[in-house]
């Protein structure tokens, strides 16, 4: 943050000019949140006039245009990357930007910005690792790692680790897939920049290999039986999402996310209609706490055979990334007497139903592993048209903040990302069909909804959203 | 918070150390894995509708032979029903309930003793509970506030308007206090099983809340059955004792 620090004191005390900053090494800043926008945080910073006039050229061989990070942290689905280019709108068109992104879910995001520490306490029954009475653990990525100039961008380190600093330093930045108001840090109140976009969630049912009956007969989760699902958890009998009283030997299994999610308090608020701290009995297919990393819940890798796979309950608690959601439903769930259900963003999901296994934003499936499937909510499978329409309600805003009181050049910067976010997913175009026919938009919008919400969650209303898209608090 | 300084001043003027006292925790909600304290006031005005809850921390420390205090936030306390309700000394209720789900888990619940047996039903309203924000705010909280009106009770004789609802499932913890206080017994089930095969355990009591909200006093007190005395309580015994011992020997020396 030196350089930013720095750079905002001179201009600030007139001694350079802003065409002289434009001028002048990079600025660099430091983004978080939401893992379900980085697909779209990518693109906007590779494509040429959406973020950055002209993406940085100077690349790792292999990568596009902007990506200054190296293999494996160079994909779209990458948890941190590092982008690099000269900021297209605003006071500072021109000027050389590095977004160095550290995607860790929105609450954890907000958090960060905020300058706050998620924490959540876990017991032995759920993380054998935690004390009896149990252990209270910082949620990944509190404070976030960030990829380090130092290292070439190939190693994490804390930004206050990276600047030097003597104190924490807090992200500039952070995307959320819901508001801050209803977030787990409602102050201090952060700067809204706006809503960029409308982000879309799914069900999904978990691979098997040997699928029982029932496992064939769950196609659609309805909202009552969703919320019943994160309540209690496997104990709930299936017939509460087919409808069929022979399915009452297999249970349900949700596979989610954890406290730090947006993916999560989406699915609490606009999905299941649950407050959005009640807590859930959730589980995990191979997911295990690392003595190394001892709070935080961890795919280990193996996807199968069958009875090599463990459904360890975690509660509360669940995955810090759609990634691990994603390779526990391409487990092979097979012979537990559960259908196993998960939710995910839409490229996550693209992912699981692709099984794309084999390396961070892989293409190909790993060993044993397999298709997640697509169910339907509340009978209507995910596409653009069922969102913008209102027949499809698992969404929320994405919104962008920066921190509490923050100034210029941030400020600029922060209004560069969002126009360049918003022009690049103002192309989206909506390809039709839905999630099980087309590969659908992560992020959709705004100006192509029908519907609208008049508060942070809930049914959506009939009608274009207002302007400005943002909520007043 | 008085009380509490005043017992820890009165500890260390007598020399007495080793007497653990709990602090009460502020935060978003209950969470998992925690008891929970709620007053509300159905009885009382609108202005009084309110909840205030307390974190009693980890469910594990409630064994029978457990004893630990815990402050009530007079300010707290005082804007939500001594300030609203006249008659708050009667009306104001009072419970406790919290714990884990799941298998390695267990239910603890004020009031008589429970005849739930479904572990599964546990689960349900101990989901609910772990929402509930802690602190004081309105009974009528909406999503995405989850008051202890709704999740628990909304009075001794009503359940939560959650369907959930501690009350409605499994009992309903509260109590009316009596002249600002009262006395709750607590009761405990374990859960054992497996996550689709969640099995409860029968009903044991554990001991004794006793909770005084009038000005001056503000403190719950927990006391297991099977609790030994405080350090503090030997202490004064012994200091009684040594008292009695001198008045004895200064009354026998007299007679001599």
């Amino acid at each position: 943050m030196k350089m930013n620090k720095f750079t905002s004191a001179l201009v600030g005390l007139g001694v350079i000019s802003l065409a002289g900053v434009a001028s002048a090494a990079p600025i660099t800043v430091y983004i978080t949140g939401s893992t379900a926008a980085r697909a779209n945080f990518y693109t906007a910073c590779t494509t040429a006039g959406d973020i950055f006039a002209t993406p940085s050229a100077t690349v790792p061989a292999g990568n596009a245009a902007g990506v200054i990070s190296p293999s494996p942290n160079n994909a779209n689905s990458a948890n941190t990357i590092t982008f690099e280019g000269t900021l297209k709108s605003g006071p500072l068109a021109g000027q050389d930007v590095i977004i160095n992104c550290s995607w860790t879910g929105s609450e954890a995001g907000i958090s960060a910005v905020a300058g706050t520490t998620l924490k959540q306490t876990l017991f032995q029954a759920q993380n054998p690792n935690a004390a009896p009475g149990g252990t209270q653990y910082s949620l990944p990525g509190q404070p976030p790692l960030y990829l380090t100039p130092a290292s070439g961008y190939a190693t994490t380190g804390t930004i206050q680790s990276i600047e030097g600093a003597g104190s924490q330093v807090n992200p500039d930045f952070t995307m959320a897939d819901t508001s801050q108001k209803v977030s787990q840090t409602p102050s201090p109140a952060l700067t809204q920049y706006g809503i960029v976009g409308i982000v879309s969630f799914t069900p999904m049912k978990g691979y098997e290999s040997s699928p029982d009956a029932t496992y064939g007969r769950v196609t659609n989760v309805p909202q009552p039986a969703l919320a019943a699902a994160l309540i209690a958890g496997e104990s709930l009998n299936a017939y509460y999402l087919t409808g069929n009283s022979a399915d009452s030997v297999d249970g349900i299994g949700i596979i989610g996310r954890n406290l730090g999610s947006g993916t999560k308090v989406n699915t609490m608020l606009n999905a299941a209609l649950l407050p959005v701290s009640q807590l859930v009995s959730q589980t995990s297919l191979n997911g295990t706490y690392p003595a190394g990393t001892p709070g935080t819940l961890t795919f280990s890798g193996v996807y199968g055979p069958a009875a090599s796979v463990s459904d360890n309950p975690v509660g509360n608690d669940g995955y810090d990334s759609g990634s691990g959601v994603q390779k526990s439903l391409n487990c092979d769930g097979s012979g537990k007497g559960i259908v196993y259900l998960g939710y995910l963003g839409i490229s996550d999901a693209r992912h699981a139903f692709l099984n794309d296994n084999t390396g961070a934003g892989g293409t190909g499936s790993a060993a044993n592993s397999g298709t997640a499937v697509y169910l339907q909510f509340n009978g209507v499978y995910e596409s653009d048209t069922a969102i913008e329409t209102g027949n499809y309600t698992w969404w929320g805003q994405e919104n962008l903040y920066g921190q509490a009181g923050q100034v210029a050049p941030q400020t600029q910067i922060g209004d560069g990302i969002l126009t360049g976010l918003t022009t690049q997913i103002n192309t989206t175009v909506n390809p039709g069909g839905n999630v099980t026919t087309t590969a659908q938009n992560a992020i959709i919008p705004v100006p192509s909804m029908q519907v609208y919400r008049s508060q942070d969650y809930g049914n959506p209303l009939q009608g274009s959203w207002p302007t400005p898209y943002q909520f007043q608090h | 918070m008085k009380t509490h300084l005043y017992k820890a001043a009165l500890l260390a003027a007598l020399g007495v150390a080793g007497t653990t006292m709990a602090h009460a925790q502020a935060g978003p909600a209950l969470g998992g894995g925690v008891l929970g304290l709620g007053f509300n006031d159905a009885a009382g005005p609108a202005a009084a509708q309110n909840d205030y809850v307390i974190n009693l921390g980890s469910f594990i420390n409630f064994t029978t032979t457990y004893s630990a205090s815990w402050s009530i936030s007079q300010s707290a306390f005082d804007s939500s029903f001594i300030s609203q309700d006249t008659l708050w000394a009667n009306n104001v209720a009072v419970g406790v309930v919290g714990g884990l789900q799941g298998p390695g888990g267990a239910i603890f619940i004020t009031g008589s003793q429970p005849t739930i047996t479904s572990a599964s039903t546990v689960n349900n309203a101990l989901s609910a509970l772990g929402g509930v924000n802690t602190g004081n705010y309105s009974s009528s909280s909406g999503i995405p506030t989850d008051p202890w009106s709704s999740a628990v009770a909304a009075s001794p004789t009503a359940p939560g308007n959650a369907a959930n609802s501690v009350a409605a499932l499994i009992d309903n913890p509260m109590s009316n206090l009596s002249n600002g206080s009262a006395t709750l017994t607590l009761w405990d089930a374990s859960i054992t099983g497996t996550s689709r095969n969640p099995v409860l355990g029968s009903w044991t009591e554990v001991g004794t809340f006793s909770i005084n909200a009038n000005d001056g006093a503000d403190t719950i007190t927990f006391r297991g059955i099977n609790a030994v005395p405080e350090p503090a309580t030997y202490s004064l015994s012994a200091l009684g004792g040594l008292l009695l011992l001198a008045l004895r020997y200064r009354s026998s020396r007299k007679v001599a």
